[in-house]
């Protein structure tokens, strides 16, 4: 019932039927026999000669299957899947046909709501891509405008603590600390969620240049030196001046600071290491900052990298952060970078953060 | 004492950095566009010029071109004012003529020392 097989002669005349024709086409036994085949094919089809056509093409190559409208009985229209099969004697020559064909109606159906689908689902994608894209532009050109009024806190309280505006007293430098410190904490914060998305919205520039490692290394011990020796902390560097890495300086500044800061906000006493290793092998070096900190719990170093997450500890409030630096980190180290980071620590024991990177820069 | 030209167009960072840059023992000329700012380079008697690259009537690297074309003031030092800089800034501001540059926001406690290196004190 599902199929509807006939046999035709080599002109198109049928020859046979089978309960299938009648279910699905609608004609009893009589009212085909005899009958060409154009009675099931739309007007169209047969002013075009494409019965001709099909017939002919199963002769040649043997089998001819298609789709197509088909016309019922009632001169209703279904959609058929059909097989048209060439029968010859074993000389060669061309006995007749089998057709056998099945109601696809629901099946073409199925298919143009699937078309219809994919096309909504494209639309809305670009529309979402859009609309990201949108975001990232005015996450940029607010960027300017988010940091010029600090840039005024920044500047103009730095310049009063300096004295340069005259003498002031200690409860006005207590005061005005306070206030210059949130504006750079501040800072900090936009520059961070302004990075990340640009990061997100592929809008990085990756700037490549061949770097000495120490040399970098160094300038970030020296912006983390005050700190550190406030706290009284002692920085090692273990560092050949001979590593040469070709990466984007101010990513790589970037990452590794991160580290290097991490560290010491979270050590209260003791020693940070920055060590490197090169692999030559497979072309990487790897940078690694230990500390003799407080340590990460396995449990707290899945989440590690994630973004806004603050690991709980005693230190917590007294630490500032964005809770993006880590996330940050590894962004641009696995998708700018091409490296990867890791991080090896125990609770109470102190932490060794590494990032492996490439030294030549394969990018496109 | 030296002479320099500030040229920027937000009024906020013209009073810091002529400020810092008065405290500190140099003579500031200001410029509010980058029209005025090639004006006075053509006339005025100058150490160095401190540039903005992002001004409202100019683009940065027009105006230095400008400069550059000058008889007078032509190669003095000129330091780009750059908003956190990005690292292609460094080679396009270079390339394009610049000694060197100073990132927004500005920061009193290191500005003098970083200007002071770039023009070669």
């Amino acid at each position: 019932k599902d199929y509807a097989i006939f046999m035709i002669t080599p002109d198109g005349i049928i020859e046979s039927w089978n309960e299938g024709v009648r279910a699905i086409k609608g004609y009893n036994e009589e009212e085909v026999i005899g009958k060409h085949i154009s009675i099931f094919y739309p007007e169209e089809d047969i002013i075009s000669g494409k019965i001709e056509r099909e017939l002919q093409e199963a002769e040649e190559v043997g089998e001819y299957e298609d789709e197509g409208w088909r016309v019922r009985k009632d001169g209703s229209r279904f959609w058929a899947n059909v097989v048209i099969t060439a029968i010859k004697d074993n000389k060669g020559k061309l006995k007749g046909y089998t057709k056998v064909t099945r109601d696809y109606t629901k099946n073409y159906y199925d298919r143009q709501k699937l078309v219809e689908y994919q096309k909504s689902l494209e639309q809305a994608n670009t529309k979402l891509k859009e609309l990201d894209q949108l975001k990232s532009m005015f996450l940029a050109s607010m960027s300017h405008e988010l940091r010029t009024p600090l840039n005024s806190i920044i500047g103009f309280t730095g310049i009063i603590l300096q004295g340069l505006d005259g003498e002031i007293n200690h409860i006005q430098e207590d005061h005005l600390g306070r206030a210059n410190r949130s504006a750079k904490h501040l800072l900090s914060l936009i520059n961070d969620v302004i990075d990340l998305s640009k990061i997100e919205a592929g809008m990085v520039e990756f700037f490549p240049e061949d770097i000495v490692l120490s040399d970098v290394i160094n300038e970030t011990v020296s912006w983390v030196q005050a700190q550190s020796d406030a706290k009284g902390l002692v920085i090692h560097t273990s560092v050949p001046p001979d590593i040469i890495i070709n990466t984007d300086r101010k990513r790589l500044y970037q990452c590794i600071l991160n580290y290097l800061s991490n560290a010491v906000k979270f050590t209260e006493t003791g020693t940070i290491t920055v060590s490197t290793t090169n692999h030559e092998v497979n072309g990487e070096v790897e940078i690694n900052v230990s500390d003799t900190g407080i340590g990460i719990s396995k449990e707290d170093q899945q989440k590690l990298f994630n973004p806004f997450v603050r690991i709980d500890s005693h230190l917590r409030t007294s630490v500032l952060g964005t809770g993006l630096g880590l996330y940050l980190t590894k962004k641009l180290t696995t998708e700018l970078l091409n490296g990867t980071v890791s991080v090896q620590s125990e609770r109470g024991k102190g932490s060794t953060f590494t990032l492996r990177l490439p030294k030549e820069n394969k990018k496109i | 004492m030296k002479t320099v030209l500030v040229v920027e167009d937000n009024m906020d960072n013209m009073e810091l950095i002529t400020v810092i840059l008065e405290r500190n023992g140099f003579r500031a000329i200001t410029a509010k566009t980058g029209q005025q700012g090639i004006e006075i380079a053509m006339e005025s008697q100058l150490d160095f010029i401190i540039l903005d690259i992002q001004l409202p009537d100019m683009d940065g690297m027009s105006v230095i071109r400008k400069i550059r074309a000058l008889k007078v003031n032509g190669d003095i030092p000129v330091i780009a004012m750059t908003s956190y800089a990005m690292s292609g800034d460094r080679q396009n501001v270079i390339s394009a003529g610049f000694n060197g540059y100073i990132e927004k926001p500005i920061e009193p406690e290191t500005v003098i020392s970083q200007i002071r290196e770039i023009i070669g004190e």
